[in-house]
């Protein structure tokens, strides 16, 4: 299989033109005052703090720890001082916040020779475990089993992302040694998914497929439904993106984390959208000072498909979005407000569309699958497939619906529901 | 997903923007009033006011005591019951018809979107059987040009699917040429036919809802107007067509849906 070269062309799909497209030129000049690691980057799983507010960490050591599995740790993304352990409903983590101080880093005693189990406990110890994601579920993968594939997403088709391609050029080097290392999880095929257009170096044992087309061509989902489809069999498969495989690549080369992450800043309320250097889980506002058109923005860390509003760059995304911030609208009556508030209670009807079949994930019969999700039918959502599916598949549906129902939630609670009990 | 962020893409598809909207539906219906307006006279407004009162009325009803948002399709549905009945026809039929098909075809399955039938179609049908001294079949005597606007905004906003109508109107030519008929086009042409094909066999909410479905649906809408118009006019031939076709219309899914999984555990195999 090495060596050949296969191209997919996604033809469905939809390419959203927002204003504010980043120019794909980095700056280098951002200072970052505090950086995060976010509980909601780690769903589904019960963490315990390491740190206490006023330790001095430095990069790479633990914040936090998995209670269930404790060789899986969650790492500092930059040297500081832990400024803030912020404790959620039951327990849970908000946030660990560190404020940026000097560089120092761990160094990771790495092994003299790289075979499977030390790799995995060199990406349990490195918190790299967070970031190969596992189909179906969508989440961090067990890294005792084997799945029956590997996808590297090289490229990324969302509104206004980073190209993907030149990233990794500029970090060639460790991109390929990350991937040679995460070759050894899987004797099963390993797919380099990248955009058609750009063709990369070939790398041993690992196949390349070009995908070319509209969003979603670039979401692993797409990649996986057309090399090793899943969630109708017993076969697991994983995937990583880019950035996980350059840090690893960083961390075998150099022995200390990766505090970088080159993302894109872009949307109207930017007066230079261009490409950051940054530290991970970055302070928002620190990123957008001084580009702003005016003061008062929303920033979302990810896209304008499936971003969120928050404080901190989330793990996996390499985005941040800004949005004008306007006025609240004037209120309205009492007698108004309260008829509106009566009859916007329930779920929007759906209405079925073209434009559904045309946003649709590959392979998905959308109106079906959008009735059963809305009404939370997981055996029927089941059948039509969700299992392959997580939420950034369904942001576009949810985009051309055009009432705000958010199917990726509704999605999440259908798999929740599907997960197997052990 | 980000609410505000869906108002500032710059290009979106005309189906986003346009495929919950009534203003397409209501649009194509301006030429079609206008004219039946210009032969009729007064009359047609004054059936159409009240008619128009007792669909909103419903329809806010409902909104308030189901808690469910208001929208404007009942519009749409009173002006193709005054289209469709005759203009003689006694105002009490036409409100207790459109009644009957607001409540029972749309409103107790919980408004537009959640029901199977359109409720203009229920109404109709409703009128036919109920008041057997007026004619409900017949239809409007409309110009097909009159629904030219129709049927490129319906299809543009995507509410309409092309494949339906292809279907059905290929299946109808089909069936007419074998029958015989040397102009097999002219049976899709008057303007209450073109009416009841756009607007009540492919309404996007009671046809079938995949791509395979819709051809099918389309494909049987056109075999059973065929069959009906042998015995009886074209428009309410279309009208039944609909009824019948809209309840076959989720088993057409269910079996595309059923295919669907079996290619797929074969793919996977």
């Amino acid at each position: 299989m090495a060596g050949r070269h296969r191209a997919v062309r996604i033809r469905r799909g939809l390419d959203l033109d927002y204003a504010g497209a980043p120019l794909q030129v980095i700056d280098d000049a951002v200072g970052v005052s505090a950086v995060a690691v976010l509980g909601s980057d780690y769903p589904d799983l019960r963490l315990e703090p390491l740190v206490a507010p006023g330790v001095a960490v430095k990069a790479g050591q633990p914040l936090l720890r998995d209670r269930r599995r404790p060789e899986r740790l969650v790492v500092a993304p930059a040297a500081g001082t832990v400024s803030d352990v912020r404790r959620g409903p039951r327990r849970s983590i908000e946030a660990v916040t560190v404020v940026v101080g000097d560089t120092a880093g761990v160094d990771f005693p790495l092994p003299a020779k790289l075979d499977r189990s030390a790799l995995v406990s060199l990406l349990h110890v490195s918190g790299l475990w967070a970031g190969i994601l596992s189909r179906p579920f969508g989440r961090p993968a067990d890294l005792e089993t084997t799945p029956a594939a590997l996808f590297f997403t090289a490229m990324d088709s969302r509104p206004h992302a980073a190209d993907a391609a030149m990233v990794i050029a500029e970090h060639l080097p460790w991109f390929e040694r990350g991937a040679a290392a995460l070759r050894l999880l899987t004797p099963g095929p390993c797919y380099l998914c990248h955009q058609a257009e750009h063709s990369p170096a070939p790398l041993n044992d690992i196949t390349p497929v070009g995908f070319a087309g509209p969003h979603p061509a670039g979401l692993p989902g797409t990649h996986i439904h057309h090399l090793h489809p899943v969630g109708r069999g017993p076969d697991v498969v994983w995937h990583v993106g880019y950035a996980d495989i350059i840090a690893l690549g960083h961390l075998l080369t150099t022995g200390q984390a990766w505090t970088t992450r080159i993302i894109a800043l872009s949307g109207p309320a930017v007066t230079d959208p261009v490409l950051l250097r940054v530290p991970p889980g970055a302070r928002l506002h620190d990123l957008v000072a001084g580009r702003l058109v005016q003061p008062a923005a929303r920033l979302y860390s990810g896209s304008a498909l499936d971003g969120r509003v928050q404080d901190y760059l989330a793990r996996d995304h390499l985005q941040v979005f800004a949005l004008h911030h306007d006025a609240p609208a004037a209120p309205l009556s009492p007698l108004l407000h309260r008829l509106q508030t009566w009859m916007g209670a329930g779920i929007p009807a759906l209405i079925p569309n073209g434009v559904h079949e045309r946003a649709a994930p590959p392979g998905i019969l959308p109106i079906p699958l959008l009735r059963a999700l809305s009404t939370g039918d997981a055996d029927m959502a089941r059948q039509l497939g969700a299992l392959a599916l997580v939420e950034e598949d369904m942001a576009l549906l949810s985009h051309v619906d055009g009432v705000g129902t958010d199917y990726g939630t509704m999605l999440r609670t259908v798999l929740d529901e599907l997960v197997p009990q052990s | 997903m980000i609410g505000t962020a869906d108002s500032i893409a710059r290009r979106e598809p005309l189906g986003q923007i346009w495929g919950r909207s009534t203003l397409p539906a209501l649009l194509g219906l301006v030429l079609p009033l206008i004219s039946l307006g210009l032969a009729e006279g007064a009359g047609l407004w004054l059936r159409l006011a009240p008619v128009l009162a007792v669909v909103l009325a419903l329809q806010l009803a409902f909104a308030l005591l189901r808690r469910h948002p208001f929208d404007l399709h009942g519009l749409v549905t009173a002006v193709i019951i005054v289209l469709a009945a005759p203009a003689e026809a006694p105002l009490y039929q036409l409100l207790l018809g459109t009644a009957f098909g607001v409540v029972i075809g749309e409103q107790v399955f919980g408004g537009r979107g959640r029901s199977f039938l359109h409720p203009a179609v229920v109404a109709l049908a409703f009128l036919t059987f109920s008041f057997a001294d007026q004619d409900y079949r017949t239809g409007p005597d409309l110009a097909a040009w009159t629904l030219l606007p129709a049927l490129v905004l319906l299809v543009a906003s995507g509410q309409a699917a092309w494949r339906i109508l292809l279907a059905a109107a290929c299946v109808t030519l089909v069936l007419q040429w074998v029958a015989g008929n040397n102009a097999p086009w002219s049976v899709l042409m008057p303007g209450g036919v073109l009416l009841a094909l756009l607007y009540l066999a492919a309404d996007p909410v009671a046809s079938a809802s995949t791509n395979p479905g819709r051809w099918a649906y389309g494909a049987l809408l056109g075999l059973l107007a065929s069959l009906f118009g042998q015995v009886g006019p074209g428009f309410g031939a279309m009208v039944f067509a609909t009824l019948l076709g809209a309840i076959f219309a989720p088993l057409l899914d269910r079996l595309v849906i059923l295919g669907h999984g079996f290619l797929k555990e074969q793919h996977h195999g």
